[in-house]
């Protein structure tokens, strides 16, 4: 099951997706077994931008048929102290870290890729254009020349693999794609979470403090499959695919369309150890 | 994990698990429940996401009891189950209340109202082993909800229409405990109730600790959903609460609730 992804060796393709699995809260919440049986081949960290953010103003959740529509706004203590506090304790899981970053401006991106470029213990950098919370990341991830410019600003900083992170709410997910490899890209990672609205069912108004959310969940894997598959017929870098997946079974469908790992996100929140589970379920039926 | 037991006490339901591999679970701390079979199933497809759910007691060997008050689907659902049962566990998580210092001359006065009563129970049957003097003020919307006091025959309690115990709100009993000597609140219930204990508290100076409830779809800071806002900014309540200290409060407020309790 062991699986290499740009160069890096795996011990299976099950990894976390941004922004659903805080090894640091696990392990205050299960002790050191959060860390020693780590659910995923490799850890992905939460966005990290260059300044703090509290977030978005709760609510935050809304819960829908198999899905999740979250409005969370990217909170986060800003890279230095993400550098001083977490990045000391993250070396320590018994798998490779990726780091993803979201920079406002270009500026911002230069600054976060060169301080994360120097870790002695990140693999690759995961750059999250595509956030639908945040205006200027569903702009970038949506407009191949932007995501162009975007990569080409950053890519001469750095040897270490750059996964581009798309947005599902763009037209065409695989030319962006493309302009993204063609700036150098390393490999793509996909999908983010759909723009998806809630409303207060008494007064009708927007029920999360963002407005707008993020949808997730197994009611998000047709789209997630199907953009995967056209991304994967579109690029030759390897894709992280992801949307949905809670099974063995959901997995192995993303690794047909093309994908070489996938990554799991809320189905991690009803099962700490859906990341365990669902590498095994795919080693069982990728045996026989 | 298996439902060895259920019951009713008033209009909300005891579920008793037997987990002979459980950790010791404190007051205060909760689990995230979800049924293996059927969840969701209700009209709608929820619920979907697990439902956190306080400890509310334990019998020391392995068996653990919760109180649910079937709002919603979820814990509709879960108060449906019976004996036999499957029930997925994800805990115990959470701080739970801080442990009093036995140096501490001060008096634990606890305080609950509605559902909140679960986590209070809780920490008042610690106390009682301890053999630790404490207040238990409970207060509940009329006499049918009240039934679950009769448990608790040293009680005060307190209902909104008066049908059981004093007519009012916690707040009379309250005043009393807190002028009958140095007190220490420790409080549970709908957020209305926890605002005025707040406030209350802050005015005598009075230390308190509140077990508070935020819409939560992990409960083990994945998601970063609970977020609730405090002096020193926003924090995930399943992580660094859910029970907060008065002091970092500047006043408890409903988030994601249709119905503003
Ligand atoms: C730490 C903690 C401990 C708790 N302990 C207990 C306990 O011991 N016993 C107990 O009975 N309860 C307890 N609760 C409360 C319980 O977990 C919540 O009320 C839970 O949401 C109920 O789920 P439901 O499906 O029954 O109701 P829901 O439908 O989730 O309704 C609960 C609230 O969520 C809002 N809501 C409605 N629809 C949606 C939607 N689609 N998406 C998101 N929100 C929506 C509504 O405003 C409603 O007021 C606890 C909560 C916390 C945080
Ligand atoms: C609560 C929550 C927070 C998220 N935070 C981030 C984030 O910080 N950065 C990011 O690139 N993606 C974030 N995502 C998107 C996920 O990484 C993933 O792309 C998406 O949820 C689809 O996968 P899933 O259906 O398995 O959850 C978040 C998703 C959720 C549900
Ligand atoms: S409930 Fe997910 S972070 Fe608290």
């Amino acid at each position: 099951m062991s699986v290499n992804f740009c160069g890096i060796e795996l011990a299976h393709p099950v990894v976390n997706s941004s922004g659903t699995f805080d090894p640091l809260a696990a392990r205050r919440a299960f002790g050191d077994a959060a860390f020693t049986n780590f659910p995923f081949s490799a850890h992905v960290t939460k966005t990290i931008t260059v300044a703090a953010r509290q977030g978005n103003r709760p609510p935050r959740l809304w819960e829908a048929p198999t899905s999740l529509i979250n409005s969370i706004g990217l909170p986060n203590k800003g890279i230095e102290r993400w550098l001083a506090e977490d990045y000391p304790q993250l070396r320590e899981l018994p798998v490779p870290l990726i780091v993803n970053v979201m920079g406002f401006d270009t500026d911002e991106l230069i600054q976060l890729v060169g301080a994360v470029a120097q870790l002695a213990d990140v693999v690759a950098i995961e750059l999250n254009v595509s956030c639908p919370n945040v205006e200027t990341g569903t702009i970038i991830g949506s407009d191949p020349d932007e995501c162009s410019r975007t990569v080409n600003a950053v890519r001469g900083l750095t040897t270490l693999p750059l996964i581009v992170k798309l947005t599902p709410n763009a037209t065409d997910p695989a030319a962006v794609a493309l302009a993204a490899q063609e700036a150098g890209a390393d490999a793509i990672s996909m999908i983010n979470t759909l723009r998806g609205l809630a409303l207060d069912p008494t007064t009708l108004e927007p029920w999360l403090g963002g407005g707008t959310g993020g949808v997730s969940g197994p009611a998000v894997k047709a789209v997630a499959l199907a953009q995967t598959a056209s991304v994967c017929a579109a690029v030759s870098i390897p894709i992280i695919g992801m949307g949905g997946i809670d099974s063995g079974h959901a997995a192995r469908e993303f690794l047909a369309a093309g994908a070489t790992l996938v990554a799991v996100g809320t189905a991690s929140f009803t099962d700490p150890t859906a990341g365990s589970r669902i590498s095994a379920e795919l080693g069982a039926m990728t045996a026989h | 994990m298996s439902i060895v037991e259920t019951r009713s006490l008033g209009l909300y339901q005891v579920i008793k698990v037997q987990d002979d591999q459980a950790p010791e679970v404190r007051p205060g701390q909760f689990h995230m429940l979800s049924a293996t079979v059927g969840w969701g199933g209700e009209g709608g497809g929820r619920p979907w996401l697990a439902r956190a759910i306080s400890f509310l007691s334990s019998d020391g060997n392995g068996g653990i009891e919760f109180l649910v008050d079937g709002i919603g689907p979820g814990t509709r659902q879960l108060a449906l189950l019976k004996q036999g049962d499957q029930l997925d566990l994800v805990g115990p998580l959470g701080n739970g209340f801080p442990e009093l210092a036995a140096s501490e001359e001060t008096t634990p006065c606890l305080v609950a109202g509605g559902i909140g009563i679960a986590p209070i129970l809780a920490l008042s049957q610690q106390l009682a082993l301890a053999g630790t003097e404490h207040d238990l003020i409970l207060g509940f919307r009329n006499a049918e909800f009240a039934d679950a006091a009769a448990a608790w025959p040293d009680a005060t309690v307190a209902t909104d229409d008066g049908s059981v115990g004093e007519q009012g709100t916690v707040m009379a009993p309250l005043a009393r405990a807190l002028d009958a000597g140095p007190r220490t609140v420790y409080a549970c219930g709908p957020p209305l109730m926890l605002e005025a204990v707040r406030s209350r508290c802050e005015e005598s100076d009075t230390p308190a600790w509140f077990a508070l409830e935020a819409p939560m779809a992990c409960g083990f800071g994945a998601c970063f959903g609970c977020a609730v806002e405090t002096k020193n900014g926003i924090v995930r309540l399943c992580v660094d609460g859910p029970v907060i200290s008065g002091s970092v409060l500047a006043g408890i407020t409903s988030t994601g609730r249709v119905d503003g309790q």
